[in-house]
Formats: C-alpha cells, structure tokens, sequence
C-alpha cells in the first residue's frame, strides 16, 4: 500500500509530497478489513493556469479522509493546509468515479490532440484527475478550452473532488 | 488631438511581445524595473538579453505568459525568469503607452480606470457598452470602429479574473482585420497579442466570460456636409420590422429614441437609448450604446425619407419636425 501511495505521489512538487507523507503512517493504521476502501486510495486534482487568472491548486484526497490542499496562485489561500473528511465520502466518490467510466476514459481530452472535443474555446486551464484504488490507477489530463460530453463528465468530477475536500472555502 | 493611428498602432507592433519603452512592466500593485532586473539577474543587454514576455511553454498547467530575458547563443535558445504568470498585470500600462505614442495623453495603470479615463475624453465616443460578443460584432464591422480605438472587457464570469465578476479586468486596442471575413483583432500585454503574431487567439472577443465596451476616437471622423447638417437634426419617425420609434437627432453626432411620439420640435421624452451617428457616402450610420445596434439610413430623392436597416431588418425614417 505505502509503495503504491509513493509512487502515486512522485509526480508532485517535494513539498506537497513530504505533506502527504506526514499522512501515510495514519493511512497504514487505518487500512482493515472492514474498510470499504483500498487503502492505497488516493484522489488527486490539480488545476493550472488559464488567461481569466483560474485558481491554480492542487488538492489530494487519501483513503483514511485526509485532504492535503497546495493553493498556488490567484487563490485565497496560499500554501500547503490539511484537512480530513468523512471516509465514507471519500468511498462514495470513487464510486462515482466507477459509475463515470473514469478508469477507462482517454488519457487526455484537449491537450495533445483535439480528439472527444466538439469545439475548442480560445481560454481555459488543464486540469488533471489521477484516482488510484486498489489495483485501479487512473490519470486524465483534462484541457478545459475542449468542449464536448466527456470534458463535460471530467467537469463534473473535478468538481466532485473540489466538492468532497470543500476547496471554495480556500480559492474564492 | 487627433489620434494618430498609425503611430499607435506602430508602437504596439514594436512593443506587444517587449516591455514597454519607459522600461517598466507592472504587476499587481507593483512595478517592475528592467534595468535594476537586468544586474539582479545578470542579464546586461550587451550580452544579448532581451526582456520578453513569452509563452510559458505548453505542459499541462503551464503559465499563459512568462516575462522573461531572452537571448539565443549558438541556436539554442536562453531564458532568466524575471517574472511568471501569477501578478503580470501590464495591459493598462502597454495601452496607454500605445496612446501616448499615438498622441493621446493618458497614463492609467488599472484596467477600470483606464476605461473610466476614456469614456470621460471629449474625444471619444463610448459605441457601445458591455454588449455581447455578436453585438460586439456588429460594431467591429461598421467601420466605424477603427485601428486605435480601444476595447474595455467586463467580467461577468464569476470564476473569471480572479473572481472579479461584474467589473472591467482587460483591456485592449483594435488592430484591424486580417482579411474581409477576419472578426477583427486586438494588441494587448498580459497576455500579449498583435494580429497574426501572437501565440495565443487574438481575434478581439478574447474568450468567453466578458461583455463588451467600444471606445471609438471620433476627432478624425468624416466632417458632416451641409446637406446633412441641415436636414438630418430634428425628430424622425422611424418603422423597422413590427417596431415604431421616434428618435432625436442632434446635430453634433448624438440621437436618442423614444417609444412615445413627440409633439413639437423639442426634446421631452426621456429617452429609451443613445446613439451616436457617423456620416458615410450616402448613408448615416447609427450605433446604439446599449444594444449595440448598428443601423443604417440610405438617402433617397427626398431629404426627409431614408431607408433603412437595423440589424438588417429594413424600413423606413420619416422627418417630423
């Protein structure tokens, strides 16, 4: 479990990774068998710029509730703050994420090609989505200018992410 | 003054990827001197390093813009981050040094106060504000609307510019059309843009999320003649479409309209909108400051009777007093 949760974090910047690190002793104790989720369970969203001066962030959700937040720029909070939710949530949205068909959506949606896009707008952030649970690992990147059903889906979970670790309190 | 358009627009074609030549950029609540940077980051221009606002690459979340020294030894390229997307803040500045150099005195830093400065001039003529994009269009393609003048955007998205809905967060000069069937183009610093230059979209609507504020330089519009001067002033009744209207025009370029039929030759109503006229070859052309409504009257035999099109939709202005 720890080694994948290690290797799921090792795309991130050091000092979001040695804060989610602090965690992982926690998230070891809490994995039983009574556990509704894989304890290897990790969320991540990451949002980047875009001309309108989006929120830059990155949130990550763990299995055991612990929400780590990275405010970059054009947030109201800057730097890195943890939180923890209700487990049973976080449960709840990897269903969600099963029911979407996430782990088996395109890699990308807008970025390195146009294709699942119905039109491009001129202005808008990339967003990633990376889900590991159990032996299920998943990562989208996600170009917001792309316009089209499943860009729409990946919206809608992104906002389901932002929703769980209540990020509007720290970005608006 | 008359603006001098094809010295502003000169200047943005110098400038719109450089800082400008006063040697600053601003950011937000501050400014940032490219000389005192340059011996910070060792970046002497002698050794070839050039202040440049950049692409900040295409990774996925990668800064629309960076301002960077740049130089290039030996055909690879060499950048010292001077500073990244996050705080770049220069449209104001840049504009109003396009103006300056177009013969225009203004100096804002902010967007909304620069709007609010331009609106103000006895020399400008607000066309049309916070109107839709397709409005917006319809100005643009008046011709009326020339190289020089300025467009305010409105941010009414409200995850937009920082969560500023509802107040004028860009701004940018109009540069023209590339070709006839061209929407128009704009110049602009953060992010930069010069027609057909720029590495990101720089058609004049930007993106979604805004409305739209036209501010036109009228001190070099086409003088009236005297036929025009003479017979256009007055009440006109005007039948477009299911639609009747009376409209007040004034002999300085200004019309107003009402629903209600007037009496007598003078102003009494208040007015439904405001518009201002301009003179063309056999035509009148009026926009309509808060629809955006681009309308225009050919002549015909009569002085008194014009056809018209609003929008497209023909009709008719009869002179009433």
């Amino acid at each position: 479990m720890l080694r994948a949760s290690l290797k799921a974090l090792s795309r991130y910047p050091m000092r979001l990774r040695l804060a989610a690190l602090c965690m992982l002793p926690a998230l070891a104790g809490s994995a039983s068998a009574a556990d509704p989720l894989p304890p290897n369970t990790l969320i991540t969203l990451q949002r980047g710029a875009c001309e309108k001066r989006c929120a830059v962030y990155k949130v990550v959700v763990f299995a055991d509730g612990t929400v780590v937040y990275d405010g970059q720029y054009y947030v109201r909070k800057s730097g890195v703050v943890r939180d923890k939710v209700d487990v049973g949530s976080v449960a709840k949205l990897i269903t969600e994420f099963e029911a979407a068909g996430f782990f088996d959506l395109a890699d990308q949606y807008g970025y390195l090609s146009e294709a699942g896009c119905t039109s491009m707008l001129s202005d808008g952030p990339v967003a990633i989505v990376s889900v590991v649970s159990g032996a299920k690992a998943k990562s989208v990147v996600h170009n917001h200018r792309c316009v089209g059903d499943v860009p729409a889906q990946l919206t809608r979970l992104e906002a389901s992410i932002d929703k769980l670790a209540n990020t509007a309190r720290w970005i608006r | 003054m008359k603006i001098d358009r094809t010295k502003a627009i000169g200047y943005a074609r110098t400038h719109w990827n450089r800082p400008c030549d006063d040697g600053v950029f601003w950011i937000t609540n501050d400014v940032i001197n490219v000389a005192k940077k340059r011996v910070e980051l060792k970046a002497p221009a002698s050794d070839g390093w050039e202040a440049m606002f950049v692409s900040g690459g295409s990774a996925p979340g990668s800064d629309p813009e960076q301002a960077v020294f740049r130089r290039t030894v030996g055909g690879v390229v060499q950048t010292k981050l001077i500073q990244g997307w996050a705080g770049l803040a220069d449209c104001a500045h840049y504009l109003s040094r396009c103006l300056q150099a177009g013969g225009i005195d203004v100096n804002e830093r902010g967007v909304a106060s620069l709007v609010n400065t331009l609106q103000a001039r006895r020399d400008t003529k607000t066309l049309a504000e916070k109107v839709s994009k397709d409005r917006g269009q319809r100005v643009v393609n008046s011709g009326i609307f020339k190289e020089g003048d300025m467009i305010g955007y409105f941010n009414v998205d409200p995850d937009g510019d920082y969560g500023r809905a509802q107040s004028y967060t860009h701004s940018t000069m109009y540069a023209g059309k590339l070709d006839a069937a061209d929407p128009g183009r704009v110049t602009c610093h953060t992010v930069a843009r010069f027609p057909g230059l720029s590495w990101v979209n720089d058609e004049w609507s930007l993106h979604d999320g805004y409305t739209y504020t036209f501010i036109h330089f009228g001190d070099d519009d086409p003088p009236l003649s005297a036929t025009t001067a003479t017979a256009l002033p007055g009440w006109w009744k005007v039948v477009y479409g299911t639609r009747t209207e009376f409209y007040y025009i004034y002999k300085d370029g200004r019309a107003r309209y009402t629903l209600k039929a007037p009496t007598s030759n003078r102003e009494l109503y208040a007015p439904e909108g405001t518009a201002y006229w301009f003179q063309g070859t056999g035509t009148i052309t009026f926009i309509w400051r808060k629809s955006g409504t681009v309308e225009t009257w050919t002549a015909t035999a009569d002085t008194r009777e014009y056809r018209i099109s609003v929008n497209g939709t023909p009709g008719t202005s009869t002179k009433m007093f």
